[in-house]
């Protein structure tokens, strides 16, 4: 609407009151709030079409459909798993460090009170003794090697989460930018070509345990 | 078994490695090297003297399956004697290892002992059939 409309209006508008005529002055001054609402409506009808198609979108896309349904709750499961496994390696860390702490404190003390007190016999028993007490010292330090494992499994399954997270990340991203594809490459729940990581419990189709390992490939004739 | 054999540990984590590494030399094996990768091995391998391969199956890069089935269409290291050490532990993917010739298979996490077993069994079958 140009001026000179809106002046035209505003002269009726005037006319109207000038008169009295109620029916006119509601009809003029209904066209001129028109005037100014009628972009912001054209705005709003834009801005809730566009949500619509973008709800249609999520449901209608399978690989946001298999992020949420499956996807979220595997990585939910999986962080779960390195909690589980970093809290197992720093039990057996520390109780093997618990361990060993005596046996090396008793090593120094007993070098100090029998080697420099010079007594043969009390050498004997005390070198006799460092003998067993190194293979005790020799298993626990093996066992703080072996707990450093945590730190390969549950890199694998962090590295696969934040796979996860970047995908949604994109997901999202294309929603509010409206140019959801309307396929594409779903995310596989196995990962990337074709490996898993460490397997959890409740991983179906997983074997768990290195005897059932040997036993397929025993039946494989490995 | 040679205790001087030349062994090679890959793994994209240096952790695991320094593990293998460590088991290894407690088992009187010092002649270890390392690869993260099975892009970086296989030219290791090809420049010859391994008698060993430890790898395992998730790396970015190459993977041990493919690193398994490379060395086994290589007529200068098909006879490698190949232990897969790894956290995959789906039937089938152990199937597939054993097609492609995997002469033992060691699922993560595995004990000193485990490891032990399956160096001396691979050796044992190899001894037995040369």
């Amino acid at each position: 609407m140009d001026t000179a409309e809106r002046l035209a209006l505003a002269r009726q508008l005037v006319a109207a009151l000038e008169t009295g005529n109620e029916e006119q002055i509601v009809h003029f001054l209904r066209a001129i709030q028109d005037v100014r609402s009628t972009p912001l409506i054209r705005h709003l009808a834009e801005l809730t079409r566009d949500v619509h198609q973008s709800l249609l979108g999520l449901s209608a896309d399978p690989q946001l459909v298999e992020l949420t349904k499956n996807n979220m709750p595997d990585a939910r499961n999986r962080l779960s798993y390195v909690i589980e496994k970093t809290e197992d390696s720093a039990h057996r860390t520390l109780a093997a460090v618990e361990d060993m702490m005596p046996l090396a404190e008793r090593l120094a003390s007993g070098a100090s009170e029998h080697v420099l007190g010079g007594d043969p016999a009390a050498i004997q028993a005390y070198v006799n003794e460092t003998v067993v007490t190194g293979e005790v010292l020799r298993g626990g330090l093996s066992e703080v090697l072996m707990a450093q494992e945590f730190q390969d499994l549950t890199g694998q399954v962090i590295r696969r989460t934040i796979d996860l997270v970047s995908e949604v990340e994109k997901k999202l991203v294309a929603l509010i930018t409206s140019e959801l594809p309307a396929s594409g490459e779903s995310v596989r729940a196995s990962g990337p070509n074709g490996v898993n990581g460490p397997a959890l419990k409740s991983d179906v189709g997983a074997i768990h345990h290195q005897d059932d390992v040997d036993a397929l490939l025993a039946e494989l004739g490995v | 078994m040679n205790s001087n054999m030349k062994i090679l540990i890959v793994d994209d984590f240096s952790t695991m490695r320094r593990i293998i590494k460590n088991l290894l030399r407690d088992l009187g094996f010092n002649n270890t090297h390392e690869a993260d990768d099975g892009n970086t091995a296989l030219p290791m391998l090809k420049s010859g003297g391994f008698d060993f391969l430890i790898t395992d199956w998730n790396m970015p890069g190459m993977q041990g399956i493919d690193l398994l089935r490379a060395v086994r269409s290589d007529p200068n290291l098909s006879s490698l004697p190949v232990l897969l050490v790894t956290a995959e532990a789906r039937r089938d993917q152990i199937v597939l290892a054993a097609e492609a010739g995997v002469n033992g298979y060691i699922v993560k996490p595995f004990t000193a002992q485990t490891l032990k077993e399956k160096i001396d069994k691979i050796f044992e079958r190899i001894a037995a059939t040369t």
